[in-house]
């Protein structure tokens, strides 16, 4: 049974753009989110980098 | 009887099926534990309202002054023409449901409920979430071919979505009379999850897919990382889809008040007892929402069909497109995963949790599944918000 009433094409439309608008925020988020974790990551590993190389400067100087 | 008028004389089958349709959601929710937080409070209601000359439950006075015991489906425009809400539940219906504020509420609490670490540490897994959101769609498109129309098949869509808060608040603000239909349709749905899920994976993929193994370990997500995120999300999402902005800016508040870690009572309070406050009240109004007058009609029992389709199209939509990332990725997903990318949180992550020990003892799919789970609510918001953009107008 076909609706009489239904708008095809302003339903098509909106289920087009409905699901392009909520893959397109989901995928800036992930994007996003990915950068995110890339920057703290990088961050840390420096600063982990940094304090290990300070501290076998300690241990050296102590020597 | 002793000059009291009893409610007897006006007692209708129609009566006596919803006091069995509110028997069988409490049995479910008592006896097999389905969604027992609301299916028990919803099922009362119905019970509640459907008692004849029941006034001072969700009584409702027309503009003409006739006195109605329950809530007509078209109450919010009656009340414009000087019609008023006159039981306590319909005036916390009127403003709870009419200005929105119960779902957005349960929002804070789940949001204060939600680890998004899973998310974080696997942001792919936001594709995942993305494409559950089919359901929606499909059941969009199967509603309008049975003849609803657009704002109604918006409502029906988000069933797919299974996220009950959106599916009351889009509802109420797109086609308020079918608000008792969609929200049983998807709470009972998102109870059944383990019923409904596991037929639909076991027939989109292969025993050895079913087997992949993934290491549970995800990256460990830095404090800073946490709380950045449900800020980041509010922005993006506002400045897209503005409408869906109360739903994710709640949800989000939510979160931060968990995440921020100075926050812990108020982040606690509403995990706690603020969102089982707020259940009680949504739960009950729902259900007293459910009269037989407006409920026994070929429209609402329509819904029920749609909303199961919607949640059989969602699985589908994840675990397909699992499959299909999988294409690309040096390191392979189990596609079961996808198919938590409906939002019901966290029911739907452990039917993949439960599949996956089944089909691979060493598999532990749970933090993995969470992803792609927490992604879907993000995903039900943004599509609702989108729904009302379009099929509401400003």
């Amino acid at each position: 049974m076909m609706s009489m009433t239904a708008n095809w094409g302003e339903a098509s439309l909106l289920a087009v753009k409905g699901f392009g608008t909520v893959f397109l925020v989901l995928v800036i988020l992930a994007a996003l989110t990915w950068l995110l974790g890339f920057i703290f990551q990088r961050v840390k590993g420096k600063r982990e980098r940094a304090n290990s190389s300070t501290g076998a400067k300690k241990i050296k100087a102590k020597r | 009887m002793f000059g009291i008028e009893s409610g007897f004389a006006y007692l209708t089958w129609q009566h006596l099926v919803m006091w069995g349709v509110g028997g069988i959601l409490i049995y479910l929710g008592i006896a097999k534990k389905w969604e027992p937080l609301l299916l028990v409070p919803i099922g009362f209601g119905i019970i509640l309202v459907n008692i004849p000359l029941g006034y001072h439950i969700m009584g409702f006075q027309m503009p003409d002054g006739t006195m109605l015991d329950y809530l007509p489906p078209t109450w919010s425009e009656l009340m414009e023409q000087g019609g008023k809400p006159v039981g306590f539940l319909s005036r916390v219906f009127q403003y709870g449901f009419g200005w929105g504020l119960i779902p957005l509420f349960i929002f804070i609490g789940i949001g204060a409920m939600t680890d998004f670490g899973p998310l974080i540490s696997r942001p792919i897994y936001f594709l995942l979430g993305a494409a559950a959101q089919l359901g929606v769609y499909a059941a969009f498109f199967m509603a309008l071919a049975i003849g609803f129309n657009i704002p109604e098949a918006c409502s029906i869509g988000i069933i797919g979505g299974a996220d009950g808060p959106t599916t009351v608040y889009l509802t109420t603000m797109l086609s308020p009379w079918l608000l008792g239909a969609t929200a049983i349709a998807a709470y009972t749905y998102m109870a059944m999850v383990p019923l409904i899920q596991p037929p639909i994976i076991r027939a989109l993929t292969s025993e050895k897919e079913r087997k992949i193994y993934m290491s549970p370990r995800l990256r460990e997500v830095s404090k800073a990382e946490e709380i950045i995120f449900p800020i980041m999300v509010t922005v993006v999402v506002g400045l897209l889809v503005p409408e869906a902005l109360p739903i994710v800016g709640c949800f989000m508040l939510g979160n931060l008040l968990r995440v921020s870690g100075v926050t812990d009572r108020l982040g606690t309070t509403m995990a706690g007892a603020f969102v089982d406050i707020i259940t009680v009240f949504l739960g009950i109004c729902v259900g007293a929402y459910v009269a037989a007058t407006s409920f026994l009609l070929p429209k609402p029992l329509m819904v029920f069909a749609l909303g199961i389709l919607a949640f059989a199209f969602a699985t589908a939509g994840g675990v397909l497109f699992a499959k299909l990332i999988n294409l690309f990725l040096k390191s392979k997903i189990n596609p079961m995963i996808g198919a938590a990318g409906v939002s019901a949180v966290p029911m739907a992550a452990r039917v993949v949790q439960t599949m996956g020990v089944k089909a691979n003892p060493r598999n532990f799919l749970l933090m993995h599944a969470m992803g792609p789970n927490t992604a879907g609510v993000i995903g039900t918001a943004t599509a609702a918000g989108v729904f009302l953009t379009i099929a509401a107008g400003p």
